[in-house]
C-alpha cells in the first residue's frame, strides 16, 4: 500500500497534538463508515430502504467533513487532503467501520452499534471545554438522532421478524460486537484530552454508558445473549502497518463483558493497539485504495 | 357501448388534449402500451444507478462523494416513483423487478455500457442526463396524468442533476491536461450510444406510443433539441465530438450527423450489451440473497419473543 | 398491496396537507421513515404524514361532485362585472352625480412616506 506509483506524496501529519488525533479518529470513523454504507446505494435489498440508507451514508461523510474542517484549522491542510491524502497507517478509524458490508443483517447490526456509540461519544463532546468542538456536535447530533431511529427501527423489525431475519441480525450483532468495543480504544494522548476536558469523559467511562444503552435495547428485543459473546477483540487478520522504525505492536485486545449485579460491565483493560494507533485489518487495504485512488492519481487537481 | 365505440371516444379525448387518470376506463392496448413504456422508464432509472454507483467509492473529493451518492439516490427514487405509477396499471413491483432481472423486459441502451473513468461520471451527469431531460420534459405533455405528475418531480430533480453534471464538466475542462483528457476520451466513447439513445427515426403511423399520446415528440425532434443544446456548449469548451460530419445546416434548419450502428443498438437493448449480463447478474444476486429482508418489509411486524 | 401507504406533506407549517406519493412499508413507523427518504430529500417540507392506501377511499365518481343544475352563483365566474362596472359609471356620469373634486391616492397600495407618522392614528383603508 504505497503511493509511490502516483505523483501525490502521502500527507504527513504531526500528531503530537492529541486534539488532532481525536479529530482524526472522529472524522476517519465517519468517512470510512460512510464509504462502506454508500456501497448499498443502488443495490439495497428494498427500494425505499435504498433511499434511506443512502442518506445515512451521505450524512456520515458530511460529518467527516465537519471534523476534518476543525482539523484543517489545526494543520492548515484542507479536508480533502486530510480525508483522502494520508498513508493507510495514518488513518485512525476503528476497525469496525472498515469491515466488509457483509449481509444486510451485519450492515444493520454495525449501523446500530456504531450510531449508539457515536451518540454516547457526541453527547460527551457536547460539553467539551474546546468550544469549537462542542459547537460542531450540534448539527451532527440532529442528524444522528434520525440515524438512531433508523437503526432501532430495523433492529426491532429484524429481531421480531421471521426466524431467518432474527437469525441474521443476531449473527450480525455477534460478528460486529467485538469490533464495536474497539470504538472505545483509548486514544494516544487521551489522558491530556481528559485533563483539559476537551474529551470530558474518558473512553473507559463512555464504554460503560454505551453498554448500558445497548444492553437495554438488546434486552427489549430479546437478544441480550449477544453480549455474552463480547469477550475479546483479538483477531488474526491485522495488517502490520509499522512506520518502519519499530516492530509492529500486538494487535488490540479489548476487555471482555460480564454481567455483574444488574448491569453489563467491561472487565479488564484494552491492550495492544488497534485503529486509533493506525493498525488496521486486511479489509482496510481495499477501502483505502478505492477511497483515495482517484485523488492521489491527480496531484493538485480541483474537482 | 361497444368496445370499438368506447375506444374511439377514448382516442377523441386524447386528441382533444385530455389527460387519462388511472381510474378511467382505457382500452387494453393503451394500458399495455403505457405499462410497458413506464416500466421500461422505471427499469432504466434503477439500472442507470449501477454504472454511476461504481464511482461513488472512487470519487476524487469528499464533496463529490456526497453529491454523487445523492444523485444516484435520486435515480433510485425516480425508479421508486415510476414503479408505483406502473403498478397502478396492473403489475406488481415485485413482478416488474423479477422480469427485469431475468432479462424479460428492457432498459435504455446507455446503461448497458461500462464506466471506466471519472470522465464517464461527467458524461453521464451532463450529456446522458441532458438527453434524458430533453426526452422527459417532452413527456410532460403526454396523455397519462399519473405519469405526468411524477415526471414533473423527476424533471425538477433532473434539472438539479444537470447542474451537477455541468459543474463536473466545467471542473474537468478547466483543470489539468489529464482532467480534460478524461472528459474528452469519455465523450468519444459515449457519443455513439448517446446518438442511439434517441432511437432510430420514428415512424409516426406505426408508433403505438405516438398513437396513444404516450409520446408527443418524434425521435428526430428530441435528437435535434439535444444537439442544439449541447453541441455548441461542447464546442465552447473545446471538446471535440467524434463525428466529422456533425454540423448544423442553416439552409435546411437540421443537424447533419452520422447514424450510429443500429444493429448494435438493437443487440444492446435486447440484452446483449457489454455490461448487460454483469449488471443483471448483480441485481439477480442481490434479489436472491435478500429475499428474507423483503419478507420483513412485506409483513406486518410479528412478535416471536 | 396491503403494505402500500399514501404520503402527504406540508411545505410550510401553516400549509394544508398535500398528497405527494406512496411507499411500501410494513407499518406506520417504517412508512414515515421511507416517506421522508422518498419525497423530502431536497428540503420539500416541514412535516410528513402517511395513511394506508386501503384506508383511503376514493369516490372515483365525478358525478358526485358535479353541478347538475345551474350553480354559477357559487362561483366567481358567475359574477362577470366588467360590463356592469362600465355601465354604472356611464350612468353616474349621465346623471351628473360623480364626486370628482376630492383628492385620491394615485396608487391604492403606496402611501406617501412623508405623512406616515401623522396619519398613524387613523389608517386609510386599502379598499
Amino acid at each position: 500500500m504505497s503511493a509511490a506509483s502516483t505523483g501525490q506524496p502521502d500527507l504527513r501529519l504531526d500528531t503530537a497534538d492529541p486534539r488532532l488525533v481525536l479529530l482524526l479518529a472522529l472524522g476517519d470513523d465517519e468517512l470510512v463508515l460512510g464509504h462502506r454504507h454508500s456501497h448499498w446505494t443502488g443495490v439495497a435489498p428494498h427500494l425505499e430502504e435504498d433511499l434511506a440508507f443512502s442518506s445515512i451514508a451521505q450524512d456520515e461523510i458530511g460529518h467527516a467533513v465537519v471534523w476534518y474542517g476543525l482539523a484543517s484549522e489545526l494543520t492548515g491542510h484542507d479536508p480533502d487532503a486530510l480525508g483522502l491524502g494520508r498513508a493507510p497507517h495514518e488513518y485512525r478509524n476503528a476497525i469496525l467501520v472498515e469491515r466488509e458490508n457483509g449481509d444486510w443483517g451485519y450492515s444493520i447490526a454495525r449501523q446500530y452499534l456504531y450510531d449508539t456509540a457515536d451518540d454516547v461519544r457526541l453527547s460527551a463532546l457536547a460539553d467539551s471545554a474546546w468550544t469549537a468542538l462542542a459547537q460542531a456536535t450540534g448539527a451532527i447530533r440532529r442528524e444522528e438522532r434520525y440515524h438512531l431511529m433508523h437503526a432501532r427501527t430495523w433492529l426491532d423489525r429484524l429481531a421480531h421478524g421471521p426466524v431467518e431475519a432474527r437469525r441474521r441480525v443476531t449473527a450480525g450483532l455477534s460478528a460486529a460486537l467485538r469490533d464495536a468495543l474497539g470504538l472505545f480504544e483509548p486514544l494516544p494522548g487521551e489522558a491530556a484530552l481528559v485533563d483539559e476536558a476537551i474529551l470530558p469523559t474518558s473512553h473507559a467511562d463512555l464504554l460503560q454508558r454505551w453498554l448500558d444503552l445497548v444492553a437495554a435495547d438488546l434486552e427489549r428485543v430479546g437478544l441480550e445473549r449477544v453480549l455474552e459473546e463480547g469477550t475479546s477483540l483479538a483477531d488474526a487478520d491485522f495488517v502490520p502497518t509499522s512506520s518502519g522504525q519499530m516492530e509492529a505492536p500486538a494487535a488490540l485486545s479489548a476487555p471482555h463483558l460480564e454481567r455483574r449485579a444488574d448491569r453489563w460491565e467491561p472487565v479488564g483493560e484494552f491492550s495492544g493497539h488497534g485503529g486509533r494507533w493506525g493498525r488496521h485489518s486486511e479489509a482496510f487495504t481495499a477501502v483505502w485504495e478505492e477511497l483515495t485512488g482517484t485523488y492521489r492519481a491527480h496531484p493538485g487537481a480541483r474537482w | 357501448m361497444s368496445y370499438e365505440r368506447r375506444t374511439a371516444d377514448f382516442r377523441a379525448r386524447i386528441a382533444a388534449g385530455e389527460k387519462i387518470e388511472a381510474t378511467d376506463w382505457m382500452p387494453d392496448e393503451y394500458r399495455q402500451a403505457a405499462l410497458k413504456f413506464i416500466e421500461m422508464h422505471a427499469n432504466s432509472e434503477i439500472m442507470g444507478a449501477l454504472p454511476e454507483r461504481e464511482w461513488i467509492p472512487r470519487a476524487p473529493s469528499l464533496r463529490r462523494k456526497m453529491s454523487l451518492t445523492a444523485k444516484v439516490q435520486d435515480e433510485v427514487g425516480h425508479g421508486h416513483m415510476l414503479y408505483r405509477v406502473a403498478e397502478d396499471l396492473g403489475k406488481s413491483r415485485e413482478a416488474m423487478i423479477d422480469d427485469l432481472i431475468h432479462g424479460r423486459t428492457k432498459f435504455h441502451n446507455v446503461f448497458h455500457y461500462p464506466t471506466r473513468t471519472w470522465g464517464d461520471v461527467a458524461v453521464i451527469g451532463y450529456l446522458i442526463d441532458g438527453a434524458a431531460l430533453v426526452t422527459q420534459r417532452a413527456l410532460l405533455d403526454c396523455s397519462y396524468a399519473p405519469y405526468v405528475r411524477v415526471l414533473r418531480r423527476i424533471c425538477a430533480e433532473e434539472s438539479l442533476h444537470q447542474r451537477h453534471g455541468e459543474d463536473l464538466v466545467l471542473e474537468l475542462c478547466s483543470g489539468t491536461a489529464a482532467q480534460r483528457a478524461l472528459f474528452q476520451e469519455a465523450v468519444e466513447r459515449w457519443w455513439d450510444p448517446l446518438m442511439a439513445f434517441f432511437g432510430p427515426p420514428s415512424q409516426p403511423d406505426k408508433d403505438v406510443l405516438l398513437h396513444w399520446g404516450l409520446k408527443v415528440k418524434t425521435n428526430e425532434q428530441l435528437r435535434f433539441e439535444f444537439l442544439s443544446t449541447y453541441v455548441p456548449k461542447l464546442w465552447d469548451l473545446g471538446i471535440r465530438v467524434p463525428d466529422d460530419d456533425l454540423g448544423y445546416d442553416p439552409e435546411t434548419g437540421e443537424w447533419r450527423w452520422t447514424e450510429p450502428d443500429w444493429d448494435e443498438f438493437w443487440q444492446v437493448v435486447k440484452g446483449h450489451g457489454p455490461m448487460t449480463e454483469t449488471r443483471l447478474a448483480l441485481r439477480r444476486w442481490m434479489q436472491e440473497t435478500n429475499g428474507w429482508v423483503r419478507e420483513v418489509m412485506a409483513e406486518p411486524t410479528r412478535a416471536i419473543a | 398491496m396491503s403494505n402500500r401507504w399514501e404520503v402527504f406533506g406540508k411545505r410550510t407549517a401553516d400549509d394544508a396537507w398535500q398528497a405527494v406519493g406512496a411507499v411500501q412499508a410494513p407499518d406506520e413507523e417504517v412508512a414515515l421513515l421511507f416517506a421522508k427518504e422518498s419525497f423530502f430529500r431536497h428540503g420539500e417540507g416541514v412535516d410528513v404524514a402517511v395513511v394506508r392506501t386501503r384506508d383511503f377511499h376514493v369516490s372515483g365518481d365525478p358525478d358526485l361532485l358535479a353541478f347538475h343544475t345551474d350553480k354559477s352563483y357559487k362561483l366567481q365566474s358567475g359574477y362577470p362585472l366588467g360590463d356592469k362596472r362600465r355601465r354604472a359609471a356611464e350612468h353616474a356620469q349621465a346623471l351628473g352625480v360623480v364626486i370628482a373634486d376630492r383628492p385620491r391616492p394615485q396608487d391604492r397600495r403606496t402611501r406617501n412616506p412623508e405623512h406616515r407618522s401623522s396619519t398613524s392614528h387613523r389608517e386609510a383603508s386599502d379598499a
